[in-house]
């Protein structure tokens, strides 16, 4: 079986691209960076497609707007319209979103913003680790193996999903209906910080769009892809597994749980790569 | 009542204007209109006890975090008041707004060449008939308006708009034609169109459209 090809997007100022294409590689599929500067028409090679996080042109104006207007980001659009997925980590979700490719509703209408943290008595940047659980109504490419909470670090200002259309906002009420919402440990829904780390519109942690082909995610699964990267002291089953694990190094390098999002690339091996 | 407006401009290259520029030029298709795009920030004080003067000029210049000297430049002007309104309930943005000017980091300057300073909001001398010069405010909409920072200040009662303008230097048929043009790429509504103001996140409003006299 030929492994699919995967593009992680680079542009300036995104730094975690090294780590995205190990854990692409990790799920067995081939990743190859593209660079804002090459012919955005090298996208068609691709099965899927991977934006990962840091600070694309050092946030100016806003988080993800200057990279969202570019030629690479109008090639991926072309790409996501055929059915092809795209998954967008931290920056890359900021990017995602400033481009109006999720939610979607209408391809490229910007009808949501990642907007600053608002987290009681501080402001900026602001990283811990934080649960994470999938609405089961709200199933998607990426979302359909996540059965239980999974652990994973945020490191951002502007994570909070927000939107003044309330119609849209509605459709988040229900947790079922949320692509990705933060959570205590056991996967009932956070409502306060620092479960919610950035009062993000329902607790929205990632937000998906083109009929959950494209998704928006704010914690970095490529920084939970291996049970060695769980804390120990982590609460809950995979703070267990982590200890369990103990120093035996064999155990440790088994999936974490950013896989279970991650390892969704996998199936394009079975679709019929690029 | 009065009001201040205290603005802060950087002295050298603004790396935040130059790129988005850059965007709109490069990568929006605006390299035909857009010549020049300019970026200011905007603390505008009023309310009771505020007086465009010295003393409040004064305990602008003491808000520290405001700006730094060695980067940025400042000027403090009387203003129309009415800002705080249109960024509280969508009323028209006060016109002429800029009034006069109090106080720069020029002070040497003689009066009438501090009077160059007033076109604080238009630097880019307009060159040709075609030529029009429009400035959006845009604020955070959650805290753009607030109370006044910790310091020390004439009054407390006063309430601050912190804002940002953008004033871009384009082509067009008209002044309209200018407002609609710079609506259009400003206002991010969609991925094609529009890049500085997310209006999910900012309001905004026109504060000032002059075309070559």
């Amino acid at each position: 079986m030929s492994r699919a090809q995967v593009a992680v997007l680079q542009f300036p100022g995104l730094n975690c691209e090294t780590e995205s294409l190990r854990v692409l590689e990790r799920v067995g599929v081939d990743a190859a960076l593209v660079r804002w500067n090459e012919p955005a028409s090298r996208l068609t090679e691709f099965a899927g497609f991977f934006i990962p996080g840091g600070w694309s042109y050092q946030d100016r104006v806003r988080a993800g707007a200057i990279a969202s207007k570019s030629a690479l980001m109008d090639a991926l659009t072309r790409e996501v319209e055929k059915g092809k997925p795209a998954l967008g980590i931290c920056n890359g979700a900021q990017i995602l979103v400033e481009s109006g490719l999720v939610p979607g509703r209408e391809t490229g209408r910007i009808e949501m913003g990642l907007a600053h943290n608002a987290i009681p008595g501080r402001e900026g940047y602001f990283s811990r680790w934080v649960f994470v659980n999938a609405g089961e109504r709200a199933s998607s490419f990426f979302t359909e193996n996540i059965r239980e909470p999974i652990a994973l670090p945020v490191a951002h200002a502007e994570g909070r999903f927000l939107t003044r259309d309330v119609a849209l906002a509605a459709t988040y009420a229900d947790p079922s209906d949320r692509p990705l919402y933060y959570c205590d440990a056991e996967g009932a829904p956070a409502d306060r910080w620092p479960l919610l780390p950035n009062g993000s519109l329902h607790g929205l942690a990632g937000v998906s769009g083109m009929d959950g082909q494209v998704l928006a995610f704010m914690p970095h699964p490529e920084r939970s892809a291996w049970l060695w990267q769980v804390p120990e002291d982590l609460p809950g089953p995979w703070g267990e597994r982590r200890r369990a694990a103990a120093a035996d190094h064999r155990k440790l390098e088994q999936a974490g749980p950013g896989m279970e999002l991650l390892r969704a690339f996998g199936k394009l091996n079975t679709r019929g790569a690029s | 009542m009065s009001a201040l407006a205290f603005l802060v401009h950087h002295r050298s290259v603004d790396l935040v204007g130059v790129t988005a520029l850059h965007a709109l030029r490069s990568d929006m298709g605006f390299d035909q209109v857009v010549i020049s795009l300019r970026r200011d920030d905007a603390y505008i004080l009023e309310g009771k006890g505020v007086h465009a003067d010295r003393d409040w000029a004064d305990s602008c210049l003491a808000q520290a975090h405001w700006f730094n000297p060695n980067k940025h430049r400042h000027a403090a002007y009387e203003a129309a008041p009415g800002a705080l309104a249109a960024a509280q309930s969508g009323a028209a943005w006060p016109r002429p707004w800029l009034e006069k000017l109090l106080a720069s980091d020029r002070p040497d300057l003689a009066e009438g060449e501090q009077e160059g300073l007033k076109g604080w909001l238009a630097a880019e001398t307009l060159e040709h008939d075609d030529e029009h010069r429009v400035t959006l405010a845009a604020w955070d909409r959650e805290n753009g308006l607030a109370a006044l920072p910790h310091g020390s200040w004439p009054s407390r009662e006063a309430r601050m708009l912190k804002a940002q303008l953008w004033t871009a230097v384009l082509r067009a048929e008209d002044l309209d034609h200018a407002c609609a043009l710079v609506q259009r790429f400003a206002l991010s509504e969609s991925r094609q169109d529009g890049l500085l103001i997310h209006p999910h996140m900012e309001g905004w409003a026109t504060v000032g459209a002059t075309a070559k006299v």
